[in-house]
């Protein structure tokens, strides 16, 4: 049925000779295909829409994305809201303070270079409660087969779920480390094969961001309702310095298509095609195209309210050692210059909003 | 109760009409105005040792050239003038007996023991049926295997299991190796009828779906109806799996056990006071923790436990009467540790499975004439499942319950050239669905989805007509009726929309006990069999099965906690319509049997799922549902060997199973509306089963199975969706597994039994997947980064797997 009973009723077999192997399947070729990723908060600056085409199952990278298309937002009073392309089929807001308002129904429209045009479902943007608490605990377990140990920390979030019915929530993190250096070079010998790292400072402050992109954590109140979602596990922190560990966790409130949209996410992306996994299902979305309503698109375009809350992990509070990493090389004592602090997605210059020096 | 001629008496020249009058089973009782002078001999004929009764043994009045054969419980009853005659008892693979009796007075226990034909020719013949069955029955589709063929053959992990033996039938089937239930002629697993001394069996697999819930010990055959079903049995689309405990043993006490890898037996039976009242007991258990705290450390905390008990008592007050109490428990439990239940949005540490079968029996046959008999029954049975989190927030018991109250009457009559039988039967469902329990602290809110309710009666008859010696048919009509009563509230969908939550247009409410949904209709049975010599035979079977009670999952192995779901006002029965036709045919002297089976089937209101449906816990299923028409067809030879030192079977079948969901919605059609074949589609398979038994002490065993890989859905491209790539999949089963084969093997000892008599013995040492082939128990897609390849096989047993087991007998 699910994925985790799939695992662990395999780990039963495995006592019995089981093994899995690489196998190599038929596979079948078909077109590229539209895949919308896009969000409106009621937070300024988490607005954005991703364009991006499916590749060949076998292909090795997915970064086709759609560039040059006209991308606009309606919402239900009628405003239009332009985007303009800030990167390759990354869209954002023209206007850059902007944010959403709770209680509007926003819509998408896709206008591409080739003329096709594609609209999304209209979506509630629904206020999200606070998060109350986000508290972590250490624990450890041994890493099947080896000596070593899967050590770390893991964030939960607590909060109180609204009377109503019919809530639905999501949670992603970003967790931010301070960067020493901003590029290692490495040099390579061509007759002797030694190679040397030249570390490179960075010019400014910079983060590292880290996420988790397997990781979609949904939930329904369906079970809970009105009362308090407890210990909601959000990410595991990994204990590899004694550092302090600085995470930002965002909840999201959201409707309900989007929550089945995202749990079918879920579902694709966790494993599939077990014998005690459910069908195979494709993921779909709210999205279609304007004249015809068969061309396949996937993905989803959303309305939700965002809470967002800081956490320090302090990871010298244990009896533990941390599994370290490799050490850094030393700074020459000629330092060579400094490198900028680019910003993407995975690095910013940006102090984080809750950080302490 | 079935009785079974010895046909080969039809055949001969002396007196045929006498000799069907005869035929007449339990001939238990005698009307005295037909025969005022007549008595009475009656009795058991039993095989020497075991005391297993023999059913279609031969009871032959040389005098009067007259002679009945015994029941399925092994029991003949005589009625002759006042005289003495020289009788003579007889069953193939036995040393005929000939006992000089006198009448008066009547003998109502002349008990016989027929010793086994200690040639070994005859040792290894299959006996529990006639040696031309095959070709002399009406019925066709219908495979019976005897315990004692099963024993022999190669067991997984020394378990002794009659369903997986029933895997090297053709046209029986399974999704994998650990997959519970069966697949027969194209049907899902809830389309076959399983019945163990007439109590449905709702899960017939222990630990998830490895070995079979049906104590080798305690069951004395096993018949799959496939093709032609006698209109006695209904309910199911596809199958019967009837299976037969033993008669106690009512000379001696005896106990009998057996310590295996898995599971150890231990079982007694005997009289209790009186030959009259007899009872047998046959427990198996399971306890294999330790094994799992022997292993690496993330399966530590794995459980995995069951047990069943196999009880009937049997009373014997006088001739007329029969009465049979019997129960058979089962429970399973297991724990995986487990990060989180996904499909219920609660977070955890570990996951419990915990299920029982609790069923209780009691049958009562009666004869009012020497060919009128009465069997009345009565049936309680209930399946238990629960999936349980045991972490203090968030702990919970998600649990359901079937109940099933079953009632039955049947009635068979011979006269002439006719047998006919007649009954009705009614079952009363009460199925409690997934009730979501928190535990004392959690702060999961508690969940109960409404009860349902829902009574399928019908009225069943046949005649089974002996037109000549060449031409018999089975002309059979039963009509059956399913009420869903409430009390319930029914939704009504618009027609304009898909069947969805926002097109719910009306709500209606309904009492206790008020019909919210009838369905029902007449279901014809037909089985034609015409042989133009003795030895060969054509037959032709039609049948129609409706099935009110389906098991959802859309996963392809069923979870023991998967959803049980009647028939209602939004959910239409199944109905099945069977065509089949075979030619049979034996070769020298019914040493060599072969036959060749074509079947064509059609199902409306086959069950599919829409995408993703989540249907553990929906108040409204129908929502998640969607109906098509399903069609399966095939062809399957066989050819077996039934006497010599070597016997065995080889078998060919070609099936397929195809789905055609076709809604007028978007979401309700699957693959654009196209026909696709079913999760349990394997248009191959191939079987062979050899037992070679040189001497009494020694037997080997080994069996060969291939069949086509199952239908699977791959991926067709990959998207980055918020950072995450996840396979786009389109259609579903457009590809296949590897295909599957294995060979496995099993040595027999066992203690000569001419040897001291009271303390047998037996050895068995048997290796599952002798040549180690790694058969893909499913395929499976993982994405990763890292790695070239994210297409993964997984194989369960992918090494020979040998084990030992002891049995013994005093």
């Amino acid at each position: 049925m699910k994925s985790t009973y799939t695992y662990s009723i395999y780990s039963l077999l495995f006592l019995l000779g089981a093994c899995v192997k690489p196998y190599n399947p038929d596979t079948i070729q078909v077109g590229p295909m539209l895949v919308v990723d896009g969000i409106v908060t009621d937070q300024v600056g988490q607005t954005n829409v991703l364009l991006t085409q499916t590749a060949d199952y076998k292909a090795n990278s997915v970064n086709l994305t759609v560039q040059k298309a006209t991308v606009t937002v309606t919402d239900n009073t009628g405003q239009v809201i332009p985007f303009k392309e800030v990167r390759a089929g990354y869209y954002q807001p023209q206007q850059t303070g902007w944010k959403g308002i709770p209680g509007r129904t926003y819509t998408l429209n896709i206008a591409t270079a080739e003329g096709k045009q594609y609209r999304s479902q209209p979506d509630l943007l629904k206020p999200v409660p606070p998060i109350d608490t986000v508290y972590y605990q250490y624990s450890r377990s041994s890493i099947p087969g080896t000596e070593a140990y899967d050590k770390g920390f893991d964030v939960y979030v607590d909060t109180k779920d609204a009377d109503t019915p019919g809530d639905y929530y999501r949670w992603d993190w970003q967790a931010f480390e301070p960067l020493l250096y901003c590029e290692i070079q490495i040099t390579r010998n061509s007759r002797t094969g030694v190679e040397t790292q030249t570390p490179l400072t960075c010019c400014t402050n910079c983060w590292d961001i880290k996420r988790c992109y397997a990781c979609v954590t949904t939930m329904s109140d369906k079970l809970v309702n009105g009362k308090k979602i407890s210990r909601q596990p959000v990410l595991r922190a990994p204990f590899e310095s004694v550092s302090k560990y600085y995470v930002e966790v965002t909840q999201y409130s959201m409707s309900e298509a989007a929550y089945l949209y995202w749990k079918t996410v879920r579902d694709v992306a966790g494993n599939t095609g077990g014998i005690f996994d459910a069908a195979p299902l494709t993921i779909g979305g709210n999205v279609a195209n304007t004249t015809n309503p068969d061309e396949r698109v996937f993905g989803y375009f959303g309305a939700s309210g965002t809470s967002t809350k800081a956490i320090y992990i302090d990871r010298t509070k244990t009896d533990d050692t941390p599994n370290l990493l490799p050490p850094l090389p030393p700074l020459p004592s000629f330092p060579p210059p400094c490198r900028v602090c680019e910003e993407s997605i995975y690095r910013t210059a940006v102090k984080p909003r809750w950080w302490k020096d | 109760m079935m009785f079974e001629f010895q046909p080969d008496n039809r055949f001969r020249a002396y007196a045929c009409k006498a000799v069907i009058l005869l035929i007449i089973p339990l001939l238990l009782g005698i009307s005295s105005e037909v025969k005022a002078q007549a008595y009475n001999i009656a009795g058991y004929i039993k095989e020497a040792g075991t005391n297993k009764p023999l059913s279609g043994a031969t009871i032959f009045i040389q005098e009067t050239r007259r002679g009945v054969t015994t029941d399925k419980e092994g029991y003949y009853l005589l009625s002759v003038p006042g005289g003495t005659y020289n009788i003579l008892f007889s069953s193939v693979g036995y040393l005929k007996q000939v006992k000089k009796i006198s009448v008066p007075p009547s003998l109502f226990e002349n008990n016989i023991l027929l010793e086994p034909d200690t040639k070994l020719l005859d040792e290894v013949t299959v006996r529990t049926e006639a040696v031309d069955r095959n070709v002399k029955k009406i019925e066709m589709g219908v495979n019976q295997l005897p315990i004692r063929n099963i024993k022999r053959m190669p067991a997984l992990m020394g378990e002794v299991d009659i369903v997986r033996s029933l895997l090297l039938l053709p046209g029986v089937s399974t999704v994998g190796e650990g997959a519970t239930g069966i697949n027969v002629r194209g049907g899902s697993i809830d389309q076959n009828l399983v019945l163990l001394d007439d109590a449905p069996i709702y899960n017939s697999s222990h630990l998830m779906g490895f070995f079979s819930v049906f104590n080798p010990d305690a069951v004395r055959d096993v018949t799959l109806q496939k093709g032609s079903l006698p209109s006695r049995y209904g309910g199911r689309v596809s199958s019967v799996l009837d299976v037969r405990t033993k008669e106690p043993d009512a000379e001696k006490l005896a106990v009998s056990g057996g310590i295996g890898l898995v599971s150890s037996r231990l079982g007694i039976e005997g009289p209790i006071g009186s030959r009259k009242l007899t009872f047998l007991a046959d427990g198996r258990l399971s306890a294999n923790n330790f094994l799992f705290k022997l292993g690496p450390p993330n399966i530590r905390d794995t459980r995995a436990r069951f047990y069943d008990l196999t009880t009937k008592v049997k009373y014997l007050p006088n001739e007329k009467n029969t009465f049979w109490v019997s129960s058979y428990i089962s429970d399973d439990f297991m724990r995986f540790p487990s990060d989180s239940l996904l499909g219920l949005d609660v977070n955890a540490s570990r996951t419990e499975f915990d299920y029982q079968t609790t069923n209780a029996s009691l049958k009562w046959l009666h004869a009012f004439r020497d060919n009128l008999t009465m069997t009345l029954t009565g049936v309680m049975s209930r399946y238990a499942s629960a999936l349980g989190v045991p972490d203090s927030t968030n702990a919970f018991k998600l649990q359901s319950q079937l109940w099933s109250n079953i009632a039955k009457a049947e009635f068979e009559y011979q006269t002439g050239k006719h047998k006919l039988s007649f009954g009705l039967n009614a079952t009363y469902y009460r199925l409690f669905p997934n009730t979501l329990k928190p535990g004392s602290i959690s702060n999961v809110q508690p969940l109960r989805l409404p009860e349902e309710q829902g009574l399928e009666a019908a009225l069943f008859m046949e005649d089974e007509i002996t037109i000549s010696p060449t031409i018999s048919i089975i002309p059979g009509l039963r009509y059956s009726q399913f009420l869903n009563l409430g009390p319930s509230t029914v939704l009504t969908y618009g027609p304009e929309g898909p069947r969805q939550p926002e097109n719910v247009t009306g709500e209606k409410p309904f009492a206790a006990g008020a019909v919210t949904k009838s369905y029902g209709g007449v279901e014809p049975r037909l089985a034609f069999r015409w042989a133009p010599q003795a030895d060969r035979s054509f037959k032709v079977s039609y049948t129609r099965m409706r099935q009110y009670l389906n098991l959802i999952t859309n996963t392809t192995a069923a979870l023991p906690t998967s959803r049980w779901k009647l028939s209602d006002a939004n959910i239409r029965p199944q109905i099945a319509d069977q065509l089949s036709a075979g030619y049979f045919r034996n070769f020298d002297n019914n040493t060599y049997e072969a036959s060749a089976e074509v079947y064509a089937k059609n199902i409306q209101n086959a069950i599919d799922y829409r995408d993703g449906a989540q249907l553990l816990l929906t108040p409204n299923p129908e929502t998640e549902i969607l109906q098509g028409q399903g069609r399966a067809y095939g062809l399957e030879l066989m050819v077996k060997k039934n006497k010599g030192f070597l016997n065995g079977w080889f078998s060919y079948a070609y099936s397929r199973s195809l789905l055609l969901i076709n809604g007028p919605y978007g979401g309700e059609k699957i693959n654009n509306g196209q026909w696709f074949p079913a999760n349990y589609d394997k248009p191959h398979t191939v079987n062979a089963v050899a037992i070679y038994r040189p001497s009494l002490t020694f037997s080997a065993s080994f069996n060969f199975t291939y069949s086509t890989g199952r239908p699977v859905t791959v991926p067709y491209a990959k998207a980055r969706v918020n950072g995450v790539v996840v396979p786009i999949y389109l259609d579903r089963n457009q590809q296949r597994i590897p295909d599957y084969h294995r060979l496995d093997m099993s040595l027999t000892w066992e203690k000569h039994p001419d040897q001291s008599k009271r303390f047998w013995y037996s050895w068995v040492f048997s290796v599952y997947n002798l040549y180690g082939r790694q058969n893909a128990y499913s395929v499976f897609f993982k994405l990763r980064s890292n790695s070239l390849s994210d297409a993964y096989k997984l194989s369960i047993f992918g090494a020979p797997l040998p084990s030992l087991t002891y049995n013994f007998k005093f």
